[in-house]
C-alpha cells in the first residue's frame, strides 16, 4: 500500500516513537503543497520579525538596559527571522509561488494578546514563537517534496531550535529571580540553579505538536 | 583538508534505499540491546582475533543505513566523550550543578539517539554499532580530552562535537530517502542544536551565532567507526 504524502502528513511526525511502516513512497512533487508549506513558514516568519521589533523598541530593552544579554539574543533572532522571511519567499518562487508578506493568522493573535510588561513576559512570547516556528519547520522536513526546499527547512530549523533552547535557559533564570544571572560570565554559571540549562533541551526527540498547519499562512 | 559532504541532491545522485521497506522499523529508546556487535557490514575474509578493534566505515552500508550508521557512530562519541569528562572531575575541578545536570542529561539524549538509528539498522537486518567515530575521536575529542583543564573546557569541547554532530544531521535531512528516517534525523537536529546552543550559552558566547546552520563541518561517510 503506498502512502500519499498527505497521509503522512495527517499522521504527523512523532520524533522518536515506534513506527511499523508499510511501503514509504519516495516523495513525489507536490509542488502546491510545497508552496503551501513555504509560505506559511515564511507567514510564521513574518510575525517574530514584528514581534522582536515590538519587543526590543520597549523601554525595558533602552540604551540603558541592564538585560544586555537578552538584549544581544532578541536582536540577533530578530535579524535572523527576516532573512528567514527572505529565503522562505525567494524558495516559493522558485516553486512558481507568490511572496508571503502577512503574518501568520493565528500567531498575530497571540502576539496581540500579549502583554509584554516585564521580562518574564516577554521570554515567554518569543519562546512561543520560536517554539512553535521549530516545531513547523520539523515538520515540514517531512513533508516537503522539493529538496531545496527541505534543506532550506532545516537549516532554518537548527536556528529556531538554537533560540528555543536559550530562551527556555533565560526563562529559568528568570523563573529564579536570577535575572541578573542572564548575561553569563565565568562566575554566573556557578550560581545557576542546578536545572537552569537542562530545561533548554526538554526532550531526547523533539515534537511538533504545535506544529501550525500547512495552509495557515498560504497566500490567498 | 576538506572532506566530502554526506551525498546530497543538485546533481548527484542520492543514495539509494537498499533494504525491505516492509521490514523497515524504527525503534526508540531502549531498543539497543540486540547483541549490538562493533562493527557494521563486514567484508571481512577471515575471523579476527577477539581482541583486535573492529575498524569500519558507514559508507560499507547502502544508501539510508550508512547515513544512520555515520549518525550512531557520532552518538556513541558523544556518550563517551561526556563519561569521560565526568570521569576527569577530580583533575579538572567540580563541574557547576547546572551544568553537571545538562551533560548528564545530554549524555542520556545521544544514547537514545543512538538507539533510535541502532534500531533502523537492526530493523534492516544489520548489526547494530556500539563503536563511536574514530575520525572525529583522533582530531578532536581525543586531543580536546587531553587538554581538558577545568569544566569550561569540557563544555567547549561539548559544544564543538555538537556543532558537528548538528552539522551531519544536517546534512543527513539533505540525502535520507526513507521519510521515517527523515524525521528522526529532523527530530534529533533540533536537539542537538539545542546542546550546542545551551553550552555556547553557558560559555558567554551567542547561543545562535548565524543565521542558516550550515554542514561545512558535517561529517563525510568515509568516517572510520571502531
Amino acid at each position: 500500500m503506498q502512502l500519499g504524502r498527505r497521509r503522512l502528513l495527517a499522521a504527523g511526525a512523532a520524533g522518536g516513537a515506534l513506527v511499523a511502516l508499510a511501503a514509504t513512497p519516495p516523495a513525489r512533487a507536490d509542488q502546491a503543497l510545497d508552496v503551501q508549506l513555504l509560505q506559511t513558514a515564511a507567514s510564521i516568519e513574518n510575525v517574530a520579525m514584528s514581534a522582536y521589533e515590538t519587543i526590543l523598541a520597549l523601554p525595558l530593552f533602552g540604551p540603558t538596559t541592564p538585560h544586555t544579554t537578552l538584549k544581544e539574543i532578541l536582536t540577533a533572532a530578530r535579524n535572523h527571522h527576516a532573512d528567514h522571511a527572505k529565503a522562505y519567499n525567494e524558495a516559493t518562487g522558485k516553486l512558481g509561488g507568490r511572496a508571503q508578506t502577512a503574518g501568520n493568522p493565528n500567531l498575530s493573535q497571540i502576539v496581540g494578546r500579549s502583554r509584554l510588561t516585564d521580562v518574564g513576559a516577554v521570554v515567554d512570547l518569543a519562546l512561543q514563537l520560536e517554539a512553535v516556528a521549530a516545531q513547523t519547520y520539523q515538520n515540514n522536513v517531512g513533508s516537503l517534496a522539493d529538496l531545496n526546499a527541505r534543506k532550506l527547512s532545516a537549516s532554518i530549523l537548527a536556528v529556531e531550535s538554537q533560540h528555543a533552547a536559550a530562551l527556555r535557559v533565560v526563562k529559568a533564570i528568570a523563573a529564579a529571580n536570577l535575572a541578573d544571572l542572564i548575561n553569563v560570565d565565568s562566575g554566573a554559571v556557578g550560581r545557576l540553579p542546578p536545572d537552569a540549562a537542562r530545561v533548554g533541551t526538554p526532550d531526547a526527540f523533539s515534537k511538533t505538536d504545535d506544529a501550525r498547519p500547512p495552509a495557515e499562512g498560504a497566500v490567498r | 583538508m576538506s572532506r566530502p559532504p554526506l551525498p546530497s541532491a543538485g546533481g548527484a545522485a542520492r543514495p539509494h534505499l537498499g533494504l525491505d521497506r516492509r521490514r523497515f522499523l524504527l525503534a526508540a529508546g531502549g531498543a539497543a540491546g540486540a547483541g549490538l556487535l562493533s562493527a557494521c557490514g563486514g567484508g571481512h575474509d577471515s575471523p579476527r582475533p577477539t581482541d583486535e578493534p573492529i575498524v569500519t566505515r558507514p559508507d560499507r552500508l547502502e544508501g539510508d543505513l550508512s547515513v544512520a550508521a555515520l549518525l550512531v557512530s557520532l552518538e556513541n562519541l558523544l556518550v563517551s566523550v561526556y563519561q569521560e569528562g565526568l570521569d576527569k572531575r577530580e583533575k579538572i575541578g567540580q563541574l557547576p550543578p547546572a551544568a553537571l545536570t545538562l551533560i548528564e542529561a545530554v549524555q542520556k539524549q545521544h544514547r537514545d539517539h543512538a538507539a533510535a538509528w541502532n534500531g533502523i539498522l537492526t530493523g534492516a537486518g544489520k548489526p547494530g554499532i556500539t563503536g563511536v567515530n574514530l575520525t572525529v575521536k583522533s582530531q578532536t575529542s581525543e586531543p580536546g580530552l587531553f587538554r581538558l583543564k577545568d569544566p569550561s573546557g569540557l563544555l567547549s569541547l561539548g559544544q564543538e562535537l555538537e556543532t558537528i554532530t548538528a552539522s551531519t544531521y544536517l546534512a543527513a535531512i539533505g540525502a535520507l530517502e526513507n521519510n521515517a528516517a527523515l524525521k528522526v534525523a529532523a527530530s534529533i537536529q533540533t536537539v542537538e542544536n539545542e546542546h550546542a546552543a545551551i553550552m555556547s550559552f553557558l560559555l558567554g558566547r551567542a547561543p545562535a551565532p548565524e543565521g542558516f546552520a550550515r554542514t561545512d563541518g558535517g561529517r563525510p561517510l568515509t568516517d572510520s567507526i571502531g
